[in-house]
């Protein structure tokens, strides 16, 4: 038998070669512009199950999103041209509204004023909050879930973790439930010694309020069971893509292990955060709600306590395209990342 | 050569640690299936809704927890709590699996069309937040529980349809699919039994669990916070329990308050840690 | 009409890709079968790997779709199937599956495969019934009891192969395809499965395609031997003609019997030819054809030869073989 049909040439390896990253490129273009079309249908979707829904109430709340939409008639009157249209007429009315940043008045929260002026600014500090959540989380669920694996004999590292699920047990109401009424006294106690005190080496602008930010920052990554799942999954995909046969070829060809464990895990890791987002909004708005700060989430829900349809319609519907928009981001990479992906799609 | 290769398996978790996960999860449950137990057979120490003792009373042999603010029995209002929760959390449950099997089926075996409109169905579930979605559901049925439950089973369908999904797509290509076919076993009989029933059904059930995590989380979250979206009173909630003992923290108090807090946390805790003692049950198996 | 299989004209493509499957490569797997088998027979199936041998049983059992003149299993019209029809004829026809491994479900214990393949077709036997069916299968089959009831991946391969044979002999069938029954087994367990199916097999008198690569195993068990090479069949002899008398006579055939029984010539220096494109035309064992060469031969090159009889009951796809015989 010839010498050249048993040596194993590095292109057998499930990395891909270099040479093609053009492709790769182009493959991802097109992935991304049908991914575009995808989202465009599935908001389309998304808008038309909230409206349904809100039609399926037995009251009329569904006339509210009409109400004073368009500046050019009085509010009553488009009320009445809205009430007199047929189903698919009044969604199509809606949808041009939103399309075009129109998404009505409030009723009830903040009576008469534009839903879009109160959305904007709303959007942005939630999003900061919701980023910061899910990156503390993921990070800390990184930690938790490697100690998991290579520390698992050792008792005081269990305990430890067994310690984290129960933490990450409590919900997020409780948390700041525990915050507003014994952290609050400690934050004040520590300001009066001068230990919040931003220290001068910290690279990012903060407002001085950071200490309760930080604080509701580590809730949401904690609470509600994100913690635990996050160690959970990850610790699972860790073992996959670390505990794979192919790891014995890997080392016997020197090939950076660190790297090939990476590559394995970053796409079933981002593909559970992608669909960990949807639960930690839930705990944002509660977390808002409790603490009472202005935000999405704090909006949505005093939205529907007071039964405020344009307002919560408005908030849901911009969270599911914020959502989706990171959703597509986050498959992007992962495609990227996991060859075995690129070559099925 | 022989170190390297002993590198190659990481230790993966032991029996022993999987089956105390286990046991662990089905204690922290106890205490609310007894409350269930209890409500459903009529054995409450007293009627939760009866003011019978003083307000803010401590634990004595008549009331063992104590009374809350307005002098109501504190371990029948938790017990009859559990109670309330359990048949719409039930239907949260009905919901999702209908929803979930129904959609993932169709989803990864329903051809061109129907796989279509399905994988969008649950793309579109899965692009709303799920509390969001409830929040509307619960403005729109004016609190009314067995309503919000069914929402929050709708909005986890896409969880279990992934589940369905991916194992579908694992086993799909596997050959004993085709010798079952070839032997004129029905392809209804194929998919629920050879493949879900005998392939999904541990990480189905796992997914069962962290949906009753999550439904009591929401229950409890919505009455906690208020604004006519929860369970309202007089209807006991371990939500609105602690709402209504919120203040008392302040002057003493402790007990109303922290007691629901704890039954709330164990009980999710519980939920997560069965749900991960059948999911590594099944990475075990497979 | 039970135990006989009649095929015209069968095309196979796998690909293609869009709404209807109209772009995208195609790879052409299986090009113009055509044999016929009686009641009775065990025919062999041979050719090397990746010539469509696997793909033309599971054609034959209505598992995939193809395009045909008229293929007719049992009776049954095969490319028409539905219905009624359709559980009679998977009652009567059964295939064993290439990969034992993976052609039996895990979760399920090698009891409940066989109980369910009892039951499919008459729910009204009850369980136990089933059960002492099941244990009389298992002594057809050689297989110990207590094995019944373990689970899949904790039997031996030979075990598997065993469950598996008991499965497709479950319900009695005219007609059974066996893919590589024994392939990845010791010689005298091979050769004790062998034994063991070719006496069922004469004992139900049912027809067998009995599917290999292993031409010694052929020679053992077989009336019958259907050569194939690149999804078509290249030749159709009987056993008697084909291994005791004047051997084979296309080029491929005689390549494959003196690999298999002088494997040494194997190593010698020997040139590897690719083979030609698929569906360009000609024959496509030219390149390796040791009494023809590309250039000269014109109509190896350009036509592709027809499966023809040169003897009764043996056919030949070879310019050559004819110009041969003609000769003679
Ligand atoms: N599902 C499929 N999709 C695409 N191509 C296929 C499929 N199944 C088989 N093929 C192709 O059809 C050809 C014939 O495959 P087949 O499995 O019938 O070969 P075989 O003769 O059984 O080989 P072996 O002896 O290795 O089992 C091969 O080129 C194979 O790649
Ligand atoms: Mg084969």
């Amino acid at each position: 038998m010839s010498d050249s049909t048993l040596s194993i040439s590095s292109h057998t390896l499930p990395i891909g070669p270099r040479s093609d990253s053009g492709r790769l490129i182009l493959g991802l273009l097109s992935l991304a512009a049908r991914e575009l079309i995808a989202t465009i249908l599935v908001l389309i979707g998304a808008s038309l199950l909230l409206f349904l829904v809100l039609k399926a109430a037995p009251s009329e709340d569904h006339l509210q999103l009409r109400l004073g939409q368009s500046t050019s008639v009085t509010a009553e009157q488009a009320g009445e041209t809205f009430a007199s249209e047929t189903l698919a007429g009044q969604y199509v009315t809606w949808l041009e509204g939103v399309v075009t940043g129109d998404f009505g008045t409030s009723k009830a929260l903040q009576r008469g004023r534009p839903v879009a002026d109160l959305l904007k600014p709303a959007f942005f500090a939630s999003f900061k909050l919701l980023a910061a959540g899910l990156f503390l989380s993921a990070l800390l669920g990184l930690l938790a879930a490697t100690l998991s694996i290579f520390r698992s004999r050792n008792p005081l590292w269990r305990i430890t973790l067994g310690l984290t699920s129960l933490t990450s047990a409590i919900p997020v109401f409780l948390y700041v439930y525990a915050l507003v009424a014994g952290g609050n006294r400690l934050i004040a106690w520590g300001a009066a010694q001068q230990h919040w005190q931003i220290p001068g080496w910290f690279p990012l602008p903060m407002s001085p309020d950071f200490v309760p930010w930080f604080f509701a920052v580590l809730i949401l990554a904690v609470g509600d069971g994100s913690l635990m799942d996050m160690t959970q999954r990850f610790g699972s995909e860790l073992r996959h893509s670390a505990g794979d046969e192919h790891m014995v070829g890997v080392r016997m060809m020197n090939i950076s292990v660190p790297v090939v464990i990476a590559r394995g895990f970053l796409p079933g890791a981002l593909s559970h955060i992608s669909r960990r987002i949807s639960f930690v909004l839930g705990s944002l708005v509660v977390l808002e709600a409790a603490l009472g700060w202005p935000g999405l989430g704090y909006l949505a829900w005093r939205a529907a306590a007071e039964r405020d349809m344009p307002v919560l319609l408005g908030a849901a519907l911009l969270m599911a395209v914020a959502l989706r928009l990171v959703l597509m981001v986050f498959d992007l990479v992962g495609t990227a990342a996991d060859p075995r992906r690129r070559v099925t799609k | 050569m022989i170190g390297s290769l002993r590198w190659s398996r990481f230790p993966s978790v032991t029996k022993s640690s999987r089956y105390l996960g286990m046991a662990i999860g089905i204690i922290c449950l106890v205490p609310a299936t007894l409350g269930v137990v209890a409500a459903a057979f009529g054995w409450l120490p007293h009627d939760p809704l009866q003011f019978i003792g003083e307000s803010n009373g401590g634990p004595s042999l008549q009331h063992f927890l104590g009374c809350d603010s307005l002098g109501r029995d504190l371990l029948s209002r938790l017990w009859a709590a559990a109670a309330y929760f359990t048949p719409p959390g039930a239907l949260a449950m009905v919901v999702a699996l209908s929803l979930g099997v129904v959609l993932g089926v169709a989803e990864s075996l329903g051809g061109r069309f129907w796989g279509a409109i399905s994988s969008w169905c649950l793309q579109v579930m899965d692009s709303l937040p799920k509390f969001v979605l409830v929040l509307l559901v619960a403005a729109i049925a004016r609190s009314n529980l067995i309503w919000i439950m069914a929402a929050v089973g709708a909005t986890f369908a896409p969880q279990i349809a992934a589940a369905i999904r991916s194992s579908v797509e694992r086993l799909r290509a596997a050959a004993f699919i085709e010798a079952e076919k070839s032997l004129g076993v029905s392809m209804t009989r194929i998919v629920f039994f050879h493949i879900l029933w005998g392939h999904a059904r541990h990480v189905i059930l796992a997914q069962l669990m962290s949906l009753m995590a999550y439904a009591l989380l929401v229950e409890t979250s919505l009455s906690y916070l208020g604004g006519e979206l929860g369970v309202q009173e007089p209807t006991p909630s371990w939500g609105n329990m602690i709402a209504l003992a919120r203040d008392g923290v302040f002057t003493g108090n402790l007990l109303p308050a922290i007691i629901p807090a704890i039954m709330i946390s164990i009980t999710i805790l519980g939920f997560s840690l069965v749900g991960q003692g059948l999911l590594q049950l099944w990475e075990e198996r497979a | 009409m039970k135990g006989t299989v009649q095929v015209e004209h069968l095309y196979k493509e796998f690909g293609g890709s869009g709404l209807f499957g109209k772009w995208g490569d195609k790879t052409p797997a299986l090009e113009d079968i055509n044999f016929t088998l009686e009641k009775g027979e065990l025919a062999a199936l041979v050719g090397e790997s990746g010539s469509g041998k696997t793909t033309l049983g599971r054609c034959l059992l209505g598992l995939i779709k193809f395009e045909s003149r008229k293929v007719k299993v049992n009776g049954y019209d095969i490319a028409s199937l539905g219905g009624a029809d359709e559980k009679a004829f998977r009652m009567s026809a059964q295939m064993v599956f290439q990969n034992p491994f993976s052609s039996l479900n895990p979760a399920f214990k090698a009891r409940d495969a066989l109980v369910e393949a009892i039951r499919v077709h008459d729910p009204s036997i009850s369980r136990e019934k089933a059960n002492d069916e099941v244990e009389k299968l298992a002594a057809l089959v050689q297989l110990p009891i207590d094995r019944l009831n373990e689970y899949p991946p904790s039997l031996s391969g030979g075990e598997k192969r065993r469950v598996v044979f008991a499965r497709a002999l479950a319900t009695n069938p005219d007609f059974v395809v066996t893919d590589e029954p024994v392939s990845g087994l010791d010689q005298p367990i091979q050769a004790q499965l062998l034994d063991l199916m070719r006496k069922i097999q004469r004992r139900q008198n049912s027809t067998m395609l009995f599917i290999s690569h292993d031409l010694r195993l052929v020679r053992f068990v077989a009336t019958r031997v259907l050569v194939m090479h690149r999804g078509r069949i290249v030749e159709d002899a009987p056993a008697e003609i084909f291994f005791h008398q004047q051997g084979p006579s296309h080029p491929y055939s005689r390549e494959l019997l003196e690999s298999a029984f002088h494997p040494d010539q194997l190593f010698g220096p020997q040139v590897q030819q690719s083979h030609p494109e698929r569906g360009s035309g000609g024959c496509s064992f030219r390149n390796r054809c040791k009494f023809t060469s590309t250039e000269m031969d014109q109509p190896c090159a350009t036509m592709t030869p027809p499966l023809l009889e040169i003897k009764s009951n043996h056919r030949v796809a070879c310019h050559w073989c004819r110009n041969q015989e003609a000769d003679r």
